[in-house]
């Protein structure tokens, strides 16, 4: 028999009639079509974009057009392991520059050079933000392992682990959004679950896994959030599966409803976060893929119910003993419980807990305490309740009428009031309408909405069912922004259980009520979050915006009258239907109700995804919940709201966050994203990376942001570099103004922001790096003069270890020097002197490191 | 005026009244703030506002102050009652200025030596709004020129991203040669893959160039060898002189558009130093006789239907690359431009031809093109847009507004009416009717006009009854509107006798060769060309008497072999994209034979892939793999006919998808050289 010589490249033929195919051929799907032909070949060739745009009948230059548009595509072939270091607000200032640098000289790349490896094996690319701010600063490697808190030696060795590892490629086609595997072992769910049909089977759905619930005597909810998996939580999951299985002691929901089950009529109690656990028998101990907490620092979570204990930084080899001491005895392993920095005592559980204490939870209001991935929790906390009031209730103008009264505005950023928009979508004319789910979120240094998705996917389909149902839509799009796989997965699995429980799709719970979701995976483009160009983006075309009137809510998605609501947006509308606009407006202030989720990181002590109350001061959520600076320096700032934003500063302390407060500041809630900085942030360089970001994702459509903020970038690089003037300085405020009065769409108009706060509240700070070329941070590499004192040094040597360039020498234990010629002054040095000799300032010692 | 292109102007009404600049003004139905403005005088400033393509929105300087709404951009803005609008203010002219600023300081900064010259919009705008200097920056990189096409040329540096030819090629044209690529301060506009425009499916009609506000993409230039030539003692140096050239060039030197100017660039030429002046209109005449007698033919035996016109090139090129199954239908009539290019050199100069030089002035792009297509090359040497003519006068010095008129030099400058009105869109139809009314001896329709057929509308249907046939004609212009039509043919939907195509917009007049023009230019133009019309004596090609000697004395009658040989041309399939698009599929020695399955649009849809699989397996099964090689590719240039395979050097055609067995057995095998015996 002879050896095919190659036959390879057929299958890639195949595979491209079958990835067309199976996007039913249609122009609309085109990015979908070509994700799906990058995980084929890792790259696009020119020709298979050729034949897609011959199979679609389409103009070659329009899929040329989608493929350099969105930054998820790449042209040239890229490595086995595509490390993509996370450049987001929190990464950025706990140092990924650094760590981008120490990766690339891993591997072996210049700093500003080809991010591939010539043998293929490694490509490295900064990215936006991979929303695990929590653990910043953070690389993902293949779009599935997120590595969390490193320092530069730390992934140096996570390359060099890499780099020795051979065995079958690891990329795997993994096709789009396809993140690792979770364990498996979960409850297993029915493929096809109960179809149910009407109110009254609805209700007793929801009793019945209710009572199963209530009948684990311990609940152990094990964060499966990016950043606690990042920190071992799949392994620790398995552990305590394992632990579990091998003494009988896992509960199935299914089985306990049949045992639990409560006689018709009698309403049993709710599910209590109160009470302590019991000791559990067989079949009786509830392991649950939870979404996530909050407090991520600390992860991998274990939260145990009832009593909202929290067992911090637990690792797999404490399964044992968690089963055998807590789930068998129901007794608390108090090794585990999380100490706060400098007190003795640990605490027991949330309630005890400065980070919890303060907030208040609507859209959060299961995530973490259900299955992120099991319906039946979601039923069993009362979910789809609202969904089921609704439509057997309330007629779509009362639901509109219960949102409006609610005062819920958008929390994506614009704050426009929903129930208006929903009214004015239902008044359009015109068949189909749609319900657009905009999860674009792309602020840097934002992850509620991914939170959101992972951890209560089906909240967000309640609302979105409700919005559908609201303005008579028949279809709805969830449009997920490309960096979250595990998101887009979960969601997918809760599409097709609600699917499945008679929840979505044709004749909800055989009402006259038909809605289809569908989801929109996002290639890569910061601009998609501005709703007219991510509906140009789900058409499948360049994300571009376009000028408005026409509004979406009557002309949106194909000219269709469109709803687009942000994630957290639609989380809330469940809790305002069941419990009515006035439970809604208990919370928050009378122009901005409710509660708003905040991404809390940077220089703070405790990170992680906070829900406060509308109107909550600043000074609470940086020091009672966030406790105040991680390192020993005083606060300068709280950057909110991402590049939108702007910066807020001490005399802000006291101000309210909500709409009109924040605007008047000069910021914007944005979608929430709150970056904590301290004197050792740079304001100009803070404000040079906004621009850089604007700039980078600008659409590049109308003149003012194309033009504008690369301008402005080049005005902020001149005096980060201490090359600027006055005249720059005004060059800069004249442009901020252009850009924020001219630009098309709300990425430009807003693109100035973080630069006119800064020139607002630190213009000192300005004036020092163009006056007097000084960064008084000591941050801006090309103001700073990394000296060595001769009396503190001890010439230990760890600084020459560190130094790439061989710019320091000395005499083991002399006093050491610094080169200045062959300095890069990348700080290194100055982060491992333990004993301060280093400085970085040219007027001496006054910013030590 | 009367006029058929003034009719379809209704009078607008006014649908409510707001305020603009202090004063109260009505607006009308479907008007933009931006359109209301210019109705009242003001023309606030826009680069990407173009009334004939979408609103975009980008350029952001015709932003206008609403009260109440803060600013807003007057091109995608509609008015409303008691809306109170100023279109200026020291916040409006801080960012108008600003974003000419941004705009010049990514722009190469060569004004004195631009081609573009004073017609530059960035230029005027500056000038307009009183930009002294551009401090924001200087570009950071120089691209190099697309130099490519015979027809165009690409210029990135000048591009300020408007879009309007992105929209053009799109919307106008159905092509989508040029879009966007990359994004942000990357952005650029540029055709697939970035290839060069030759290797593109460019139709070459240059109405990119056309709208573009700047040098970014210009009309090729031919001044220089056509100077050369002209100072050459030994050099005959020909001109002639396009139909809708008369009533435009005079714009550049201050005519009002439409004038006819036909007398005045025959006596600029000829102090330019052309040797011989002949008018395009004589072989316009030419090629009515001929495509009369073509058509008249066609209905004697009954098709092919529709009948296409052909003097387009650029219609053509877009035929022959998306239309392929009716090049059959195409007219095989040289363009008239050509037809006088070959008698010049076959017939009236034959005996000097080596010393003869044709240029033609004409006013179109697509022209540079077709002079060069291999199966026509030779017969005119350069083309020149109507503006690079007028760059040749200027140049000389002629004063041209102290020119006396005169006559072109005979026998190739004589014209009729039909001829002129080659010009613009519909023209040719309406001299096809007149011949062949003329011939069957039919009435003619009043004064010999065909109203129907005139006018501004995209596509234009007429009935004619000759004789007892009743004809459908349609008169079709843009590409993007042929297209359409063409489908329906293809479809089935529509049917025709004959089908008119131009490509650009009103025809030849719209032409990306001419002075830049708005709608009302080219109304102007088109009643420029029909007053011509009226005013000859002769309106009916047939009619021309040198025409009629031509065949008297050489040609011997419309469709004769002589003619043929002259005046007839053919077309064949083209490619969209040329380069390489070959997958690999199975690779062998490199003596096997290698096969091509064809994977374009038009064998895709006829199961190309299918045929391409069954024949993998078929050779699998027959254990041929190291005989033979399998790759797919793009196109073979027989999109008409296929499934198309190449096999070693031949191309088969009409492959359909059959079983493995069948496909070995009637593609491989025959062409499998014989196993050689051992010695």
């Amino acid at each position: 028999m002879t050896q095919l010589v190659q036959a390879q490249p057929l299958g890639k033929i195949e595979r491209l009639n079958q990835i067309i195919a199976r996007h039913g051929g249609k122009v609309s799907n085109l990015v979908p079509i070509l994700q799906d032909v990058q995980a084929e070949y890792r790259y696009l060739p020119e020709e298979a974009m050729s034949y897609v745009a011959n199979a679609l009948d389409i103009s070659p230059s329009l899929v040329f057009g989608v493929a350099t548009f969105y930054s998820q595509f790449t042209m040239t072939p890229r490595g086995r392991y595509v490390i993509k270091v996370c450049d987001g607000t929190a990464c950025h200032v706990r140092g990924s520059e650094r760590l981008n640098f120490a990766i690339r000289e891993a591997v072996g790349l210049k700093p500003d050079g080809p991010g591939t490896t010539p043998d293929l094996k490694f490509t490295i690319e900064r990215v936006a933000c991979v929303g695990a701010c929590g653990l910043a600063p953070v690389v993902m490697v293949n779009d599935r392992e997120v590595y969390g808190d490193l320092t530069p030696d730390e992934a140096t060795g996570l390359m060099r682990r890499l780099a020795d590892e051979s065995g079958p490629a690891p990329d795997g086609a993994a096709p789009s959004g396809g993140g690792a595997d979770e364990p498996s072992g979960g409850s297993p769910m029915p493929a096809v679950g109960p179809y149910i049909r009407g109110r009254a089977a609805l209700d007793r759905a929801m009793e019945r896994f209710r009572a199963a619930v209530i009948g684990q005597k311990v609940r152990l909810l094990v964060c499966m959030e990016t950043a606690c998996v990042a920190n071992g939580a799949r392994e620790v999951y398995a552990a305590l599966r394992d632990a579990l299985d091998a003494r009988g002691l896992r509960a199935e929901l299914d089985i306990l409803a049949e045992r639990r089950a409560v006689p018709s009529g009698t309403v049993p109690p709710t599910i209590s976060p109160c009470g302590r656990p019991q000791p559990a028998g067989p079949g009786e101990a509830g392991l649950i893929k939870a979404g996530c907490h909050g407090y991520c620092q600390i992860g991998p979570l274990v939260v145990l119910e009832p009593g909202r204990i929290v067992y911090a930084r637990v690792r797999p080899e404490d399964a044992a003993e968690i089963v055998a001491e807590t789930v068998e005895r129901g007794q608390v392993v108090t090794r585990l419980l999380h100490r706060e920095p400098g007190d003795a005592q640990p605490v027991l559980d949330e309630a005890n807990m400065a980070f919890y204490r303060p907030q208040n939870k609507i859209a959060l209001a299961t995530c973490g305490r259900l299955d992120c991935e099991d319906i039946r929790e979601y039923l069993a906390f009362g979910g789809y309740a609202a969904l089921g009031r609704a439509l057997f209730e309330l007629t779509p103008e009362q639901v509109i009428a219960e949102v409006t009264s609610s005062g819920l505005r958008g929390r994506g950023g614009g704050g426009f009031p929903t129930g208006a928009k929903w009214a004015a979508c239902r008044k359009a004319v015109g068949s189909p309408k749609y319900i657009v789910c905009n999860a674009d979120e792309g602020d840097p240094g934002a992850f509620m909405d991914r939170s959101l998705l992972e951890g209560d996917p089906h909240r967000v389909l309640e609302g979105i069912a409700l919005a559908g149902y609201a303005v008579g839509a028949e279809e709805a799009y969830v449009y997920v922004r490309a960096e979250y796989p595990l998101a887009v997965r979960r969601l997918r699995r809760a599409i097709k259980q609600a699917g499945a429980y008679g929840l979505l799709g044709e004749r909800i719970l055989g009402s006259d009520f038909s809605l289809q979701v569908h989801i929109k995976e996002g290639a890569g483009a910061f601009v998609c979050g501005e709703e007219t160009a991510l509906l140009a983006s789900i058409e499948g075309r360049r994300g571009m915006p376009r000028p408005r009137p026409p509004f979406p809510a009557t002309s949106g998605l194909w000219g269709q009258p469109t709803v687009i609501n942000n994630v957290e947006t639609l989380a809330c509308v469940p809790f305002i239907v069941h419990e009515g606009a006035r439970a809604f407006r208990q919370f928050g202030t009378e122009k901005s109700p409710g509660t708003k989720t905040f991404a809390l990181a940077g220089q703070v002590a405790r990170t992680g995804l906070v829900e406060i109350a509308m109107g909550t001061p600043l000074r609470q959520v940086v020091f009672d919940i966030g406790g105040g600076m991680r390192r020993p320096r005083p606060f300068k700032a709280v950057q909110i709201g991402g590049p939108s934003g702007g910066c807020l500063t001490l005399q802000h302390l006291d101000l309210p966050l909500d709409y009109e407060s924040l605007k008047a500041a000069g910021a914007m809630v944005g979608s929430g994203g709150l970056v904590v900085v301290d004197d050792g942030t740079c304001m100009v360089e803070m404000a040079r990376y906004f621009m850089n970001f604007v700039q980078e994702e600008s659409c590049g459509k109308c003149v003012p942001c194309r033009e504008g903020t690369r301008r402005m970038l080049e005005l902020l690089d001149k005096m980060t570099a201490g090359k600027a003037d006055m005249t720059d300085l005004e060059r800069l405020e004249n442009l901020a103004m252009v850009v924020a009065d001219g630009s098309l769409c709300g990425l430009g108009k807003t693109a100035s922001n973080p630069v006119a706060t800064t020139l607002r509240y630190f213009r000192d700070e300005y004036l020092a790096h163009i006056r007097d070329r000084r960064c008084p941070a000591g941050v801006c590499r090309d103001l700073l003069d990394f000296r060595i004192l001769a009396e503190r040094c001890n010439g230990c040597g760890a600084c020459v270890k560190v130094c790439a360039t061989e710019a320091i020498t000395g005499e083991r234990r002399q006093p050491h020097v610094i080169d200045p010629a062959r300095c890069t002054r990348c700080g290194a040095c100055a982060d491992r002197c333990k004993f301060e000799a280093i400085t970085r300032s040219m007027d001496d010692g006054e910013v030590g490191s | 005026m009367n006029s058929p292109a003034q009719a379809q102007f209704k009078a607008p009404e006014a649908i409510g009244k707001m305020t603009l600049n202090g004063r109260e003004v009505p607006f009308y139905a479907g008007d933009s703030l931006l359109e209301t403005a210019r109705r009242q005088g003001i023309d606030i400033p826009s680069f990407c506002y173009h009334s004939e393509l979408s609103v975009y929105g980008a350029c952001r300087l015709c932003l206008v102050e609403v009260e109440g709404r803060g600013l807003a951009a007057s091109c995608s803005t509609s008015p409303e009652a008691g809306m109170v609008v100023r279109t200026d203010g020291r916040r409006l002219r801080r960012l108008r200025r600003t974003i000419l600023e941004l705009l010049l300081a990514n722009h190469r900064l060569d004004c004195a030596t631009c081609s573009k010259g004073a017609a530059c919009r960035l230029h005027e705008l500056c000038q307009r709004l009183g930009v002294r200097e551009s401090t924001l920056g200087h570009r950071h990189e120089d691209v190099p020129l697309d130099q490519s096409g015979l027809s165009l040329v690409r210029d990135p540096n000048k591009c300020i991203l408007c879009g309007d030819c992105v929209r053009m090629c799109r919307e106008v044209q159905g092509l989508g040669v040029l879009d966007f690529a990359y994004r942000g301060s990357r952005t650029t506009v540029i055709p697939a893959f970035g290839r060069d425009l030759a290797d593109v499916d460019c139709v070459n009609c240059g109405q990119c160039a056309a709208v573009c506000p700047t040098a970014a993409i210009t009309v090729r230039s031919d001044v220089e060898p056509v100077w050369e030539a002209i100072h050459d003692p030994e050099v005959l140096v020909v001109a002639q002189l396009a139909p809708a050239v008369r009533v435009a060039l005079g714009e550049i030197f201050g005519l009002p558009a439409g004038e006819d100017g036909t007398g005045l660039v025959v006596a600029a030429l000829r102090r330019v130093g052309f040797d011989r002046v002949y008018d395009t209109v004589f072989t316009a005449d030419l090629t009515t006789v001929e495509e009369a007698h073509e058509f008249q033919g066609r209905l004697q035996r009954g098709g092919p239907f529709p009948h296409l016109t052909s003097c387009c090139p650029a219609w053509v090129k877009y035929c022959e690359q998306y239309f392929p199954e009716l090049l059959a239908n195409l007219s095989t009539c040289k363009s008239p431009q050509q037809m006088l290019g070959s008698l010049v050199k076959r017939l009236a100069h034959d005996a000097e031809s080596a010393r003869v030089r044709v240029v033609s002035i004409m006013p179109c792009s697509a022209k540079k093109f077709e002079a060069q297509r291999p199966e026509l090359a030779g017969d005119v040497d350069w083309v020149l847009s109507t503006v690079e003519a007028a760059q040749l006068i200027r140049e000389a010095g002629i004063v041209f507004s102290e020119l006396e008129p005169e006559a072109a030099d005979n026998p190739l400058g004589m014209t009729t009416g039909g001829g002129v009105i080659f010009g613009a869109s519909g023209g040719v139809t309406e001299a096809v009717l007149r011949v062949a009314l003329d011939a069957a001896g039919l009435p003619q329709p009043p004064q010999l006009e065909f109203q129907n057929l005139r006018g501004q509308e995209r596509v234009r249907e007429a009935q004619v009854g000759v004789g007892d046939t009743v004809l459908k004609l349609a008169v079709v212009h843009g590409l993007g509107a042929a297209g359409e039509v063409l489908r329906g043919i293809r479809e089935g939907r529509l049917d025709y006798h004959l089908i008119e195509v131009m490509a650009c917009p009103g025809g030849c007049i719209g032409g990306a060769g001419q002075p830049r023009s708005s709608l009302g230019d080219r109304s102007a133009r088109q009643r420029g060309l029909y007053r011509i019309d009226r005013s000859l004596q002769l309106r009916v090609a047939s009619h021309n008497p040198f025409v009629r000697e031509l065949y008297e004395r050489n040609l011997g009658h419309p469709g004769s072999d002589q003619a043929h040989a002259l005046l007839h041309t053919h077309y064949a399939p083209r490619r969209r994209l040329v380069g390489k698009d070959a997958h690999p599929i199975l690779e062998a020695p490199a003596d096997a034979l290698n096969i091509s399955v064809c994977v374009g649009t038009g064998c895709y849809l006829r199961g190309a892939h299918n045929v391409l699989e069954g024949l993998l397996k078929g050779v699998r099964e027959e254990g041929l793999e190291h005989k033979v090689s399998i790759s797919a590719t793009f196109c073979l240039e027989n999109c008409d006919r296929g499934v198309s395979v190449r096999v070693g050097g031949a191309i088969l055609t009409g492959i359909t998808p059959a079983s493995p067995r069948e496909l070995v057995r009637t593609i491989v095998e025959p062409r499998l050289a014989p196993e050689r015996s051992p010695a």
